[in-house]
Parts: structure tokens; sequence; C-alpha cells
């Protein structure tokens, strides 16, 4: 902060103590305070600041703003509204406006605030690690300007934004020998090759599931891993929401390895090898055709048809193709990412022979800008490393992404990227590709910049800042226009000049504020699937499944690892196993026995053979429902730049990424000497014959009284010796109460997250989630139901029930948990000594003890949300039933005056849940959706035999399995 | 059993005033041995080291030790109840016993109340320091806060405190008022004028008239008559701890008296533990005899039947309630759950290896009686082990069940409390007769008179 031309204090003569005398003394004081004055006129702000006298109409200290913007992936923007606190962002919800949002976010849109202030971001220009000034990156673009772009290579992220569109196309025009590749390493790819397999074109396929009664998933986990995932999830969950015994209830397929959020909601789940869905699909196909498909050649499905394969397989393919056929037009199936084109186009074709098309399954243009093309593929990378080692390159510009680790390991991309003459990253961290680039510009995060991207339907979405750069990050556009010469302008100014170009006529102020520009989706366009040229593209029969096989899958939190650095992340237990703070090989019951490994035993993995072989060592983790002789592992980890956090955590899967393998190699997996203790939240995965996590199928509720009789035993009053509660609650105030829908919840976590930001709940760390001290007010239990390698997967969120008749509260020795009059169990935090009687007595062992002082320290203590208190060490606390928003719904309803109304109190965890599946409100207050939920046939409490009356009540989780044939 | 050979095998030999006034008031005054020494190096250094590992706790947080959520009590509260148990035999030996005229607990009731005091102390240790927050301790006290937040009184905890500290209240009293006419004669045999100063301030200007034995003995079995509901009341409320929650393996009526029997029978076990190396060190056997051995290892046998007992009542009512929470934990989960070598080593040593006590010869055995002792102490924490933690490892929710394993700083705590222990029992063998001398000359004259004169004085009794 102090100008080096300002002498420092140090600078003065330092006389010896003894010969000060008071004259001496007084000059050296009034100098010293004249040098201070001065370094304090260097940090003023260069212009004047102003009081806020007058005060802004929109801003009321102490009531957050919300500001709509998008945050973006793969080129794909999900919709966000974001709390500003003064400023200060500090929550993200859900864009109810957009379509690739409808009010839900992710767990990792949720975590974005901590990822904005992390304290490990990179902060200045570097050359070479050494700090650096923006002229050298002028002259280093000036001179990649030069010769018409010839040795210019550009590798940006895939991006719909119109506004960088609008800038590449002008590069294109003006440096034609400069090279562009476009690389994430999950972006879907295999959907758009599939497509133009079956329909002779690149199209994007765009599913509407609110129509569909059948949906079939062959490896595709539409609620969890899809840029669409949280309208899929919405749409999903409307159909299957039960109400009444009269409740219709759509039916879902999945086919798949791994045990997905989608699959958790199926009705029938088939577990197979990723290998093993093509042959799964070409039944499927063949046995719809035989079905009368339309459109569809009969001899392709005669073609396909093969001996059925075992019998429940056979059976389910069957019953698949006779639900699908009953519902033609009414029906989907869609395929996964990780899946080949091939089975994208079988997917394409079922959709067609049923008549789906136009009606659940529409094609619409890619809404990344080229993608499908080359420019996306593995090959543009490889291109990239032959022009390093042949000398094309003069300059290489890294544009945000993670190509040095994100890529296939056997490109080597990392050790070219250093070969480079001249090279430039631009991007959030001191990742691995800025370790690997010779300079280093600091990005900017989403909630810093101005811009554009397209939603996955194609929606465009305005980006706005919510706070200036942190750290004086440059964004992608800004590095483009520096690289075409342009004059310099503010990123508003030409995010404003763009608007104006790309999008005439669209009011730009107006889509701001929404978040979205109204009827932007990309149009439907019309396809027919082209039986001969897809015959021809299938007619090989798939190849034989290798003996094992390995799935590197993304993480479902941390994605491809750009959120690796992000401790929330890190500690939200992985659904599936509840692994926090690492990753490991999934691998099922049986194969694991078949390794000799239980969970935390070491596995080598070696992709390839002899001199090409990689291999890796992961700790094995085992999920039953996982499909036998398969690995997966997610990627995100074994990070190994600078981020901290990041560093050194868990195995990098993509090591074993190989451009000839793929994300789904063949591998082969061997016992290695070592454990490690992994830090799972859940250690017990049986209900053990309780009332916990009920539920039945829909045929058992509409027709079997004894499935209803169990679930009323379930709630309603307990017979009692005591006399104390003769009315029920008082009905004065209004008692505040939960349902939580165990159909639709898919365990996403993405509640959890909400959560933990709402309510600033702390990280502790691997060692101690390790002793089980991880504080989260809410978790998703999981529990396993059946046969112990194909379970029925049950998930649970748990959370303080608010029970009336609390044991918490009669323990307290001080009075520091007891209740109030609206029926919240509530923490006084500042009158907690912590004995911890209080978690002893609750039977749901939702309370969390601060064992250790957990509070921020760095920079992250600017995501605290200022309406919550932060805990001190040695004091209790959970969930408050977000009391902070009842008084604020409170507030303002007196404000106002006017009753609160039924929807006005959103918690933090509903507010988030893709698949409405919590509802809250007063239970006074008869037309509230909590009070409609608790009337429904299947509503129960948990432990309703222990008398502990909770607020909270679930829906018990129906499913919706067909007969079998 | 005639008085006169209760008396021959309470105190062969019959010494005179004057000779049990040298024994016993000598070990005051000897020199220091090396052993004794070594001993005291030792337990000091294990008492540093339990206030390092205090004060670590306090600083960085009740993390450092292995509770969680689930197990949020662990080793703080196991080592609570168990040296508060232990404290229990030294009120049930100096009060109940003197208020039922045994007269075998004179010898050994000092000791066993210097015991208690110490267990006590150790056992005050850990309510205060298992808090989150233990700077506020003393809201558990309803002290005229002017806020007018008092304590919840539905929970047991304040009650806890407030047992546990009348209890350590009139221990000390009652321990004090029984060394006061010992004082005086330590005061009146000191060697060194500075010892007679200390000494004289202890006895209070006891000068052993007539009016001060009657106030004396008016006093000390008042104090008697306060203590004994407090043996009973004290562990009684600690079981409230448990009893009052809804937790398998806590909630149950039968826990204050279960907890009772367990305290004494841990109790009696550590005076053993205790009194046989000091009668040995000090050569006290001729006023520490087999017959006191015999009697208290009958209390040994008997307390362990009553915690067997109890525990069959448990597993008969778990099965019993139909309650599958309460089935699953008395009969799966402690004895084949993941702590099963608790449950049953924990059988072993407190209700099968004190069997051998039926034998007369065992019961007079000193090697015997030791082992033995020291296997029930290990089998009475092992109880507190089986109650806290394997209940709390898995209760209602399979979701939350977890394991608990104890820090370093969990296992330094425990072991500097034993150093503690040892530390004050040591000194407490060195600055004070352990022995009561002018109870056991009252004792003596008592029973030597006995058909003669029940009245017998105290006056007769040199102070």
């Amino acid at each position: 902060m102090n100008d080096a031309s300002e002498p420092p204090d140090s600078s003065l003569p330092a006389p010896g103590l003894d010969r000060l005398s008071r004259r001496a003394f007084f000059r050296l004081a009034g100098a010293g305070a004249a040098a201070a004055g001065l370094a304090a006129c260097s940090s003023r702000p260069a212009r004047n600041i102003l009081p806020y006298a007058s005060q802004p109409p929109e801003v009321t200290p102490g009531v957050p703003l919300h500001y709509a913007t998008a945050l973006v992936e793969d080129g794909f923007a999900t919709g966000v509204l974001v709390a500003s606190h003064q400023g200060r962002p500090t929550k993200i919800e859900g864009n109810p406006d957009h379509p690739a949002s409808l009010g839900a976010t992710r767990a990792r849109d949720q975590a974005a605030v901590l990822s904005l202030y992390d304290p490990q971001r990179a902060r200045s220009i570097t050359d070479r690690g050494a700090p650096a000034a923006w002229s050298a990156i002028e002259q280093l673009l000036a001179g990649a300007r030069a010769h018409g772009g010839r040795g210019l290579h550009l590798v940006l992220e895939p991006t719909s934004s119109p506004l960088v569109i609008d800038l590449i196309e002008r590069i294109r025009t003006a440096l034609p020998a400069a090279r562009l590749a476009f690389w994430a390493p999950f972006a879907p790819r295999a959907q758009l090759a599939g497509n133009r397999l079956a329909l002779g074109r690149a199209l994007q396929t765009q599913l509407d599931l609110r129509t569909a009664d059948v949906v079939v998933a062959l490896d595709a986990d539409l609620v969890g891993d899809h840029p669409m995932a949280l309208a899929y999830a919405r749409q999903i969950a409307d159909r299957r929401r039960v109400v009444d015994t009269s409740s219709p209830m759509s039916r879902l397929y999945m086919v798949e390895s791994g045990y997905s959020p989608t699959g958790v909601i199926a009705d029938h789940r088939l577990r197979v090898r990723p290998s093993e869905v093509e042959r799964i699909a070409r039944a499927l196909l063949a046995a719809v055709i035989a079905q009368g498909g339309r459109g569809a050649p009969a001899e392709l499905g005669a073609a396909l048809a093969r001996p059925a394969g075992e019998p429940r397989e056979a059976a389910l393919i069957a019953a698949m193709a006779r639900d699908l056929t009953r519902a033609a037009g009414r029906c989907a199936v869609a395929a996964g990412d990780r899946q080949p084109p091939r089975v994208h186009a079988i997917a394409a074709a079922i959709n067609a022979a049923l008549g789906n098309l136009g009606r659940t399954v529409a094609f619409s243009e890619p809404a990344v800008f080229e993608a499908g093309q080359p420019s996306h593929d593995v090959a543009a990378l490889a291109d990239l490393v032959r022009a390093i080692d042949g000398g094309e390159v003069t300059a290489l510009l890294v544009l945000g992404g993670n190509p040095a680790y994100a890529a296939p390991a056997d490109l080597g991309l990392a050790a070219a990227i250093a070969r480079a003459p001249a090279s430039l990253y631009l991007g959030l961290y001191d990742n691995e590709t800025a370790r690997a680039c010779r300079f280093v510009v600091p990005g900017l995060h989403d909630l810093e910049q101005w811009g554009a991207a397209r939603g996955y339907d194609g929606t465009i979405t305005p980006i706005q800042p919510l706070i200036e750069p942190l750290f004086g990050g440059r964004s992608v556009a800004a590095i483009l226009h520096e690289l075409l010469g342009d004059p310099p302008a503010t990123d508003h100014a030409r995010t404003q000049d763009a608007w104006a170009r790309r999008l005439p006529g669209v009011d730009h102020a107006a889509a701001l504020a929404r978040g979205t520009v109204a009827g932007s989706a990309l149009p439907a366009v019309a396809a027919e699937v082209a039986w001969s040229a897809l015959a021809a593209a299938i007619a090989a029969p798939p190849a034989a499944a290798p003996a094992l096989e390995l799935a590197i899958a993304p993480h479902p939190f941390l994605h491809d690892g750009r959120h690796t650095n992000n401790p929330w992340l890190l500690e939200l237990p992985e659904p599936a196993t509840k692994l926090t703070w690492d990753n490991a090989a999934q691998l099922s019951p049986r194969t694991a026995a078949q390794l000799g490994v239980d969970t935390g035993d070491l596995l080598a993995l070696t992709v390839g053979a002899a001199a090409a072989a990689r291999t890796l060592d992961v700790p094995a983790v085992v999920v039953p429902g996982h499909a036998d002789d398969a690995i997966t592992l997610h990627a995100g980890f074994g990070r190994d730049g600078g981020e901290r956090v990041a560093r050194g955590i868990g195995a990098d899967a993509f090591r074993l990424w190989t451009t000839a393998g793929g994300l789904s190699p063949a591998v082969t997996a061997a016992r290695r000497a070592g454990h490690r203790e992994l830090a799972i939240t859940q250690v017990h995965w049986q209900l053990e014959d309780r009332p916990i996590a009920l539920g039945g199928t829909l045929q058992q509720l509409r027709d079997d009284a004894a499935l209803r009789d169990e679930l009323a035993r379930h709630r309603g009053p307990q017979p009692t010796l005591l006399d104390r509660f003769p009315a029920g609650f008082p009905t004065q105030h209004n008692q505040w109460a939960m349902s939580i829908d165990l159909t639709t919840c898919t365990g996403c976590s993405a509640c959890v997250m909400a959560c933990a930001t709402e309510n600033n709940t702390p990280v502790v760390g691997r060692g101690s989630v390790l002793n089980k001290r991880e504080m989260h007010w809410l978790r998703i239990d999981r529990y396993l139901e059946g046969p112990s390698d194909d379970p029925v997967v049950v998930v649970q969120p748990m959370t303080c029930q608010h029970c009336e008749n609390a044991p918490c509260e009669y323990v307290c020795p001080v009075e520091a948990t007891t209740h109030s009059p609206d029926g919240l169990n509530e923490m006084t935090y500042n009158r907690c000594i912590g004995t911890r009687f209080c978690s002893n007595n609750c039977p749901y062992k939702v309370r969390r003890f601060n064992w250790f002082d957990y509070k921020h320290r760095d920079l992250h203590v600017l995501a605290n949300n200022p309406d919550v208190t932060v805990r001190d060490r040695g004091v209790m606390e959970k969930c408050t039933y977000c009391v902070q928003r009842i008084r604020r719904a409170e507030i303002d309803a007196r404000i106002a005056d006017r009753p609160i109304g039924a929807h006005d109190v959103v918690t933090a965890c509903q507010a988030a849940c893709p698949a409405q599946a919590i509802a809250f409100g007063s239970i006074t207050d008869p037309a509230s959706s909590v009070s409609e939920q608790r009337r429904r046939p299947h509503s129960y409490a948990v432990l309703h035999d222990q008398g502990t009356a909770p607020r909270t009540r679930y829906l018990a989780r129906i499913r919706n399995p067909g007969q079998l044939p | 059993m005639t008085a006169a050979s209760e008396l021959d095998e309470l105190l062969p030999g019959r010494p005179d005033d004057a000779a049990l006034s040298a024994q016993l008031l000598s070990t005051t005054s000897r020199p220091l041995t090396r052993g004794w020494k070594l001993a005291f190096a030792i337990c000091a250094a294990l008492t540093v080291m339990l206030f390092l590992l205090v004060a670590l706790t306090v600083l960085r947080g009740i993390g450092m030790w292995g509770n969680n959520v689930p197990v949020a009590w662990g080793f703080g509260i196991i080592n609570f109840v168990w040296w508060i148990g232990i404290g229990h035999a030294g009120t049930f030996i100096s009060a109940i016993l003197l208020l039922l005229e045994q007269h075998w607990r004179t010898s050994i009731n000092r000791f066993t109340e210097g015991m208690t005091l110490f267990a006590v102390i150790q056992a005050g240790l850990f309510p205060l320091l298992h808090l989150g927050r233990p700077w506020f301790a003393y809201w558990l006290f309803p002290y005229p806060a002017e806020m007018d937040t008092w304590p919840q009184v539905r929970s047991a905890l304040p009650w806890d405190a407030a047992a546990v500290s009348t209890y350590f209240t009139v221990s000390l009293m009652f321990w004090y008022l029984g060394l006061v006419p010992d004082f005086a004669s330590l005061r009146d045999h000191a060697p060194t004028r500075r010892r007679r100063i200390a000494y004289g301030i202890l006895a209070l200007g006891w000068r052993g008239s007539v009016q001060q034995w009657r106030h004396h003995k008016v006093a000390y079995f008042l104090l008697a008559g306060f203590a004994t509901p407090l043996v009973l009341s004290v562990h009684s409320v600690v079981s409230l701890d448990f009893a009052i929650t809804g937790l398998p393996g806590w909630h149950s009526t039968i826990f204050p008296p279960f907890f009772v029997a367990g305290a004494i029978l841990s109790g009696f076990a550590m005076v053993l533990v205790l009194i046989l190396p000091a009668r040995r060190v000090f050569g006290l056997q001729n006023v520490i005899t087999p017959r006191h051995f015999d009697a208290m290892a009958k209390m040994v046998l008997i307390t362990s039947w009553i915690v067997l007992y109890s525990y069959a009542c448990e597993l008969f009512v778990g099965w019993y309630s139909g309650d599958r929470y309460e089935m699953y934990q008395h009969l799966v989960n402690r004895p084949f759950g993941w702590y099963a070598w608790s449950f049953w080593l924990m059988l072993f040593c407190n209700c099968f290896v004190t069997q051998v006590f039926w034998s007369r010869r065992m019961r007079r055995s000193p090697i015997a009686l030791f082992a033995v002792a020291l296997l029930v102490n290990l089998g009475m924490w092992l109880e507190r082990f089986e109650i806290i933690v394997v209940s709390l490892s898995r209760d209602f929710l399979p979701s939350a069940w977890h394991f608990f394993s104890p820090t370093w700083v969990d296992l330094g705590i425990l072991t500097g409390t034993l150093g503690f222990f040892g530390l004050l029992f040591l000194g407490f063998l060195r600055l004070v007769p352990f022995v009561p001398v002018a109870e056991l000359k009252q004792m003596r004259s008592e029973l030597a008179h006995a058909p003669a004169a029940h009245a017998s004085t105290p006056a007769e009794v040199e102070p």
C-alpha cells in the first residue's frame, strides 16, 4: 500500500534511546505521525468516495438484494438468483424463470460463493511464477496478431455465449491462420455424434418429460449428471408425485453400472456394465420394432434380435418394450453421454419408432458453438500437441479450463504446453495448466463478470457481476479483444456493444433483470431417422466386453476437477458411497470379493498393455448395486497444481484416460498392499427392520389395506399415560412443519449444500469426518433393502425433526434448547455450555457439536450469511427450519400488514430441491402445502413409536414397478 | 463371636494405647524411603501430564478427545462415573458401617475416606472438562443470576452437580472431624516445633476433654447420618444422567440401585488394591488383619451378585419389553456387536472371577484379593464403557451409527488421574495417620470391656 517514493519510518535516523532528548522525541514522533499520514493517503481510493447519506432506493441495510445471473459449465448456463448483502454475494438460488433451473440448483451451484472467495485464487499476472505487468501480455498478444495469426493456437472452454462467439468469428476473419480448439473433458459429444448417425446431423436431443409416462434411461443420469438435470428432475418428479391413492405415476427404468440418483428413484434398475448397455439398447430396439414400431424397417429388428440373455435382463427388456409400446408418444428413451454414439443413435431410433419425436423428444441445433465439430474433439488437442512438437506454434493461449490436467493422459498435453515458446493461461487458479504456461492471467469467477450464455435448451441467459473482481482478473472476452487489437474498454461496454450487435432488439436491461431472454430457446429442428444409414452404422455387433472395465465418471460435485479446491464440495458426501475428501474405485460386492479387497484396500488399476500401460493406485469402495466386473472412478481428484486444498487428495482418474481407451477402457485390477481409511459418513446401510424409511408400491398403496394401515400407525396420536398436550399444540401462532417426499427425492444433495451455505455450517476436514464430526445440519441417509448385490436404495434427508415432545429439551441442564411458541425447537447458542446431553438423547442424531473452533479465518468469511450466527467452539447446533427466513417473512408480513402467506417461507433446502421433494409451511394453515401433504395417505413420522411427535413428516417412498413377464 | 475373640481377630496382640500411638503415628514421621520417593515422583509426573492435557483440552477444544456424534460422551463420563463409584466405598465403610456398629470398619475407615475424597476429586474434574465451554460450568448451579436464568431442573445434570459437590463436602467434613483427635495426638507427639504448630492448627484446639469427646461423638454420628443417604443418592443421581433419556441401554428404571451396587463393588475393590500394599509397606499386619479382608471380600461377593442380577435384569427386560430397539441393544449389540469383547470381559471381571470369594482361603489371601480387586476395577470401568459408548454407538437410526475410539489425550487423561490420585494418596499416607488411632483405641477398650461396660467413655483414651 505504500508508494516507493515515501520514506518508510525505519529509514529515519535512530538515535540511541539514552540520548533521546525530549525535543528529539517530539521531532521523531511528529515525523512518524506525518509519515503515517502519508501512508494513509496512498491507500485512499483514486476518486472521491461518497458517504451513504442518501440511500439508493433499492438498498435497505440488512436486507439482501437478489440479482439474476448464470453459472456456466461446459458452455451451458444455469440461471441463478444471487443474494447480495450490501454488495457481498452470499447465497445462490435457482432462477425460477430459467428453463435449466426452474428455481432449483445443483450442489455445486450452491458452493460457487465459496469458490468466489477462495483465498487461493490466482491474484496477479505472472511470468513463470514471477510477477509481471499487463504490458507483457499486450506484447505477447500483439506478437500473436502478426502474420494473420500464423502460429497462434487458442484453447477455449466450450462456449455458447453470443458475445464470445462474436469475438471468435471476428478473430477467424482477422486472423485466418489462427487455430482454435474447444475443450472440456465431459462436454457431451457422444449424443451429437449419435444423432449424426441416426439423423444425419449433429443435433442436440431435447427431452420433454412432462408428458412421459414411461422413461427408459440407458446409462443416462437424467436427474443427476446432465446439463438439464434440474429441469428433468422436476419433470420426472411432477409425474411421480403421489397425492392420493388415485394418483397416476410414471414408470422409470434405469440401465446403469454405478448407482446414480436416477437409479435411486427408478422403479426398475438393471445393473450392467457400461459396455453392455449397447446390447440392451439393441435388444430394446428389436423388441420395440417387433411390437410394431412406426416407420422402422422390420428387417432391422430381425437383424438386431439376439437370443435372450439372463432371465431377469430378458424380462426387463420385454417389460420396457411393452410399457414403451403401450405409451407410444408418451414415453422417452435417453442415452447417457458415457455411452458411445451408437447407443445414442439407437435411442433416437427407438424414440422415432415409438412416435416420440416432436412430442417428448425433440432435436435442436447444439447450444454450444461448434459442438459436434472437430474443434471439440480430442483430435483437436492431439493436433495442438503435434503442432507444438513440429515447432509451428508461436503463441498458445489457453483461456479457461484445465486441459493440462483434464485430458487424455497419453497426449502429454502438459509437457507439450510447457514446450510451447510463448503460452498464456487465463484462469481462476494456479492449476496444472497455469504451471505449464509461461504467463498466467487471473480469470474471473462467474459472479464477477459480464457476459451471456445459453442454457441447454438454448435460452440466452445474461450474466452480470455481483461484485468487482476480487483479484483484478480479466475475462476471456477481454483477452480476445486485446488479441484483436481493439481499443480498451470495460467489460460492461464490450458486453453492451456485442449484445446490441448480436441480439438486436433484445432489451439488455430487461433481460438482466429477468435473467433470461424470453423465447430464445433454440427451435426444434425437423429430423427424421435415416433408417438405412442407421442400420449400417449399427450393423456390426458390439465388441465383446472386456473382463473388467472402468468408467471414468465426472464427480457429482467436483465435475471434472474445476471445483476441487472448494472444501464445501469436498466434504459433501458423494451420494452413492457417502465418501468425502477422496475418490475411490466403486465396485460391486462380488467383484470386490473376486479381487480380494474390501472398502479402503488399495487396488492397482492398469489400463493399456506393456509399454503403454498406465497404472493408478486407488482405494476400493464396495457399492452394493454396482454392476459386476466394472469399476467406476470419479474424476477431479489427484490434482497437482498450486491449489492447496485440492492438491494431493485422491487419485487422478484422468491418468487412466487414453485416446485409444477413452473414458470407459478395459482395465486390470490387482490388490495392492496397503489400506486407506476412507472418510465415509455412513457405516451401516441396513434398516434393521425399523420404521424409518417406509415405502411400498403404488399398487399396494391403492389396493393393500395392510400398507395403508401400517403407514397410519406411524402417524397420529400415540397412546399415552400423560395428559400433557390434550388438544395438541397451540394454534394462535403459525406452527411450522416440514414434509419430505421420499418418492421424488433422488439424494442429489443439493439441499445439503444449500443448508450449509445458508446456515454457515463449517467444514471440518477429512480427519474429523473420519471421526464422525461432520457438521452438516441436513444429511441424506441411504438405506439398502433387498439382496446385497442388487439392492433397492432408499434415500432419506434427515435433519432436526422439531419434535413437539423433544427429547433434547428436557435433558439440557441450562435451557439452551427450548421450544418456541411457533413450534420450533430452538438452540440458544449463547446459553449452551456443551454438555452434549441433548445429542445423546436425540433419537435422530441430527445435532452437531463444535468440537473445535471451526470458524472461517480467511477470505471465506465473506461467504457467511450475515443473518445467521456463526457458532463458536463448544456449542451445539442443528437445523433451525431456517428460522432467519421465517422471521424475515414475519417482518415483511407485519410491515405490509397482512398475514403470512402459505408460501412466504421457503427454507434453503426446499428452495434448492429440483424435485420439490421438500414442503414447508404452517400446519395451522389448512391451505399450506405442508398441511395438505400431512393429510396424504402415505404421510408418516420417523420413529413415531418414540413419542417424539416430530414436526417433520415424510411421504413414504412409493415405487411403481410393472409386472415382469 | 464374642467381643473378646473379635478383638483378637481385629487387633491381634491387643497392643496398648502407647504402642498403638507409637506405631500408627510414626507413619507421618518416618524417613522417606527410596521406593516411596520413586512412587511419588512417578505420580507427580503423571499429575503434571494430566494438567498439561487438561490445559490442551481447554485451549484447543473438547475435540482433542475421541468423542463424536453419535458417541458424544466418551472417556470423560466413563472416567467420571468410574471414579465417583470408587469414591463410594469410603463413605459406605465410614458411615453406614459405623451406624451398623461394625467394629471391623475402624482400622480402615480413615483410609477409605481418604480414597473417597481423592477419587471424588478425580471424578469432579470430568464433568467440568467434558463441557464444550467449561468456563461456564457454574451455570449448572442455581446462583442468583442477574438475568434470572436458572438451571433446568428436569435435566439430571444440575442434580448431579449438586449431588457430587454435596457428597464431596460431607465426605471432607466427616473425614476431617474424625481426624481432629488424631491431629491432636500428632501435635502432642510432634518431634519438631513446626510440625507441632501445623498439627496444632489442624487439631482446632482439641484437648480431649469429656465435653469435647461428647460433642465429637454426636457430631460424628450426625455426619454419618448425613452421609449415609448420600451413599445411595449420589450414584443414584449419577445413574439418572442415563436413565432419564430414551436411549436403549440407558432408558432403564433399574439404574439407581444397579449403579449403587456397582459403585460399592468398585469402591471395595479399590480399597483392597490400595490397602494391601500399604499394610505391607507400613507393617500394619496387626491392625489390618485377615478378618478385615474377609469382610471386604464378602462385600465384593455380595455386590458382584447384585451387579450380575442387574445385568440379567437388563437382558431380560430388554427382551421382555418387546421393544425392537431395546432388544437390539441388549441381545445383539452388546453381546455380539462391535464391542462384544468389552461385554464379555466385563462379565468375566465383575461377575465371574469374584466367585473365588466363596472360598474362605481366597477371602484371606492377599494375592488373590489383590488380583481380583484389580480385575473388578477394570471390569467396572468396562461396565461404564459398555453403558456409555456401546449404547451410543448404535441407537435408533442405523445411518447415524458410528464407532468410538479414544485419542492419546483420552488415554493420557485417564492415566493422569490415576497419577494424581496416587499423588494425593501418597501425600495422605505421609501427612496424616491413615489408621484412626483414637477410634482404634476406643474400639479396643470397648471390646475389651464389652461384657462389663457398653458405655465406655472416651475419657479413657488419651488424646
